[in-house]
């Protein structure tokens, strides 16, 4: 099956000693886009969704209706495994153990739980505020224990670093990672020697680094984060600004000059977007079914 | 369709406003001539995920519920925005997608969130948060005629003098249309019953305290009825399975 296979590349990649690349897909197309280029696993995230579905900033609006929604049509559209942000969880351990589920079923490869309070905020906003740890730590275990496949990954992230410091942000992971969390991850450390502290803390444990350009954290090449010791990296906004520059490029072009044609050699062709976008596989299904021979 | 607030709001002209999951609950109450239907997530979470706690459906998937019954039919319906989901910025949204999906009314809960459907669960957030919910539900809504209410659900917490406190306080400063009384125990029944008589309150009752509530409940210048069509569909579903095990042995 799929989803078992997408769980089990997953782990294998994590605990691997190859970095794992992800990207933050805001949606099926650019998630099928980075399939296409060659990334090997898909993050889906809050802040992408929430401005590709609801053109909002990431403050909490998005709701586990539209996340999971998000998540399916993303995991229904490639091949590669998906990771989700289940951010705070969207309530308490009840609500954990139900999301839990939905992304298990829907074929996920694995979720972060975080420690902000709900409504909660982007990682690299000011304002943050975090629960106590027994609540994060009750969640946790609450998605461990709701899980069916062991191999559905539970990540750990705390947004502690920002309110409480850095080794309250590491202690809290620790006792997050002993209740249950396979991978862990610290959220904004402001320089390379705090990225380095977290990542040394935890030399059994694979670690993600995230990297939002112009964010609070330096930004750091994959070969940096990997051999600084990172398992994980992900990129959550490079889509949402590129195609936010691209968008705004070609529409002022349209509406000051009534034409896209100075643009087209920055677009992607009509065949060439059929073809990407599986216009002939699509044609051959249908095509296998017209041609079945009934022998009534 | 538009409400009218002096339907919920006049003592001894009580509106009774039975509770739905679906499209097929809310065409079978209107069918049966109500003037409005609730909407609310005890039902949902029964019906689409065979649970009892509110508080495990999201806003997004509850105006899905509203547009799917929106889609055939013209009765009222009054949509429950439990604890707003969140803060008072959440609530705002919330509000206003429901408002947009099609709700004639919103009801907000002063329950902490997640909102909670067992009685031992329930915590309740400070007033001032609650009022800030009412404050921001009512600015997201774009027809005047939305109505909005609200849910008092913590007399266990406040007492009945924090209770009365609370109603004065939401009346004087027309924070929403019509205040509910939710989560009423047997107990304290009578005396919300007697506050009832002489100031226009609503009651939210669950379908197991029906029986109890009962006596009570005239007093109520509204009653809105949660859990009956879901408890009435498992009785249902409950004979049709015993029937069809029934035609299997045989």
């Amino acid at each position: 099956m799929k989803a078992d296979e997408m769980r089990a590349n997953f782990k294998a990649m994590c605990f691997s000693d190859e970095l794992v690349n992800m990207v933050v897909a805001p949606d099926a197309l650019s998630a099928k886009i980075a399939e296409r280029v060659g990334f090997k696993a898909i993050f889906q995230a809050g802040y992408a969704t929430a401005a590709s579905k609801l053109a909002q900033p990431d403050r909490g609006i998005a709701d586990f209706g539209v996340m999971s929604d998000t998540a399916r049509e993303i995991v229904n559209a490639v091949d590669i495994p998906v990771f989700v942000d289940a951010d705070t969880g969207y309530g308490d351990t009840e609500n954990v153990a139900r999301l839990v589920r939905v992304y298990e079923n829907m074929g996920a490869a694995g979720l972060f739980l975080e420690d902000q309070t709900w409504p909660k905020r982007c990682g690299h906003m000011d304002g943050k505020t975090v629960v106590p740890e027994s609540v994060m730590t009750d969640k946790l275990k609450a998605a461990v224990a709701a899980r069916q496949h062991d191999d559905f990954l539970i990540m750990s992230r705390t947004d502690a670093y920002a309110v409480e410091g850095l080794q309250s942000a590491i202690e809290r992971t620790k006792h997050y990672h002993e209740a249950g969390a396979d991978l862990v991850f610290v959220e904004a450390p402001t320089n390379q020697r705090d990225l380095q502290t977290v990542v040394d803390s935890f030399p059994d444990v694979p670690v993600m680094a995230n990297m939002i350009e112009n964010g609070k954290t330096p930004l750091l090449s994959n070969e940096q984060i990997h051999e600084m010791g990172f398992s994980i990296a992900v990129h959550p906004n490079v889509l949402v600004y590129s195609t936010t520059y691209a968008t705004e490029q070609v529409l002022t072009d349209m509406v000051q000059l009534g034409t896209t044609k100075n643009r087209l050699d920055q677009m992607v062709t009509f065949p060439k977007f059929n073809h990407f976008i599986g216009l002939d596989d699509i044609n051959a299904l249908e095509q296998k079914y017209v041609t079945t021979d009934v022998d009534f | 369709m538009a409400l009218s607030v002096t339907d919920f709001v006049t003592p001894g002209m009580q509106t009774v406003v039975p509770g739905v999951a679906d499209a097929q609950a809310t065409k079978s109450f209107a069918t049966g001539h109500f003037s409005s239907v609730y909407l609310n997530g005890f039902d949902v979470v029964q019906t689409q995920l065979a649970q009892k706690n509110e508080g495990l459906i999201s806003p997004t998937e509850m105006a899905t519920t509203l547009r799917h019954i929106q889609e055939r039919s013209t009765v009222p319906v009054i949509v429950d925005a439990e604890s707003g989901f969140g803060n008072q910025l959440t609530t705002y949204f919330v509000a206003r997608d429901f408002e947009r999906s099609g709700a004639a009314g919103v009801v907000v809960n002063d329950q902490i969130f997640p909102s909670h459907t067992a009685d031992q669960q329930i915590v309740v957030a400070p007033f001032a948060e609650f009022v800030a919910k009412l404050k921001a539900a009512r600015d997201s809504f774009d027809n005047p005629q939305t109505l909005l209410f609200a849910e008092l659900d913590g007399f266990d917490t406040y007492g009945f003098e924090g209770f009365k406190k609370r109603v004065d306080y939401l009346h004087k400063n027309q924070l929403a249309d019509v205040v509910l009384a939710g989560h009423v125990t047997p107990k304290v029944v009578e005396q919300l019953a007697q506050f009832a008589q002489a100031n226009p309150l609503g009651l939210v009752a669950n379908a197991e305290q029906q029986a109890t509530l009962k006596q009570f409940s005239n007093a109520f210048s509204t009653v809105f009825y949660r859990g009956v069509v879901t408890q009435a569909r498992q009785v249902a579903e409950q004979q049709l399975v015993q029937q069809l095990q029934a035609q299997v042995e045989v």
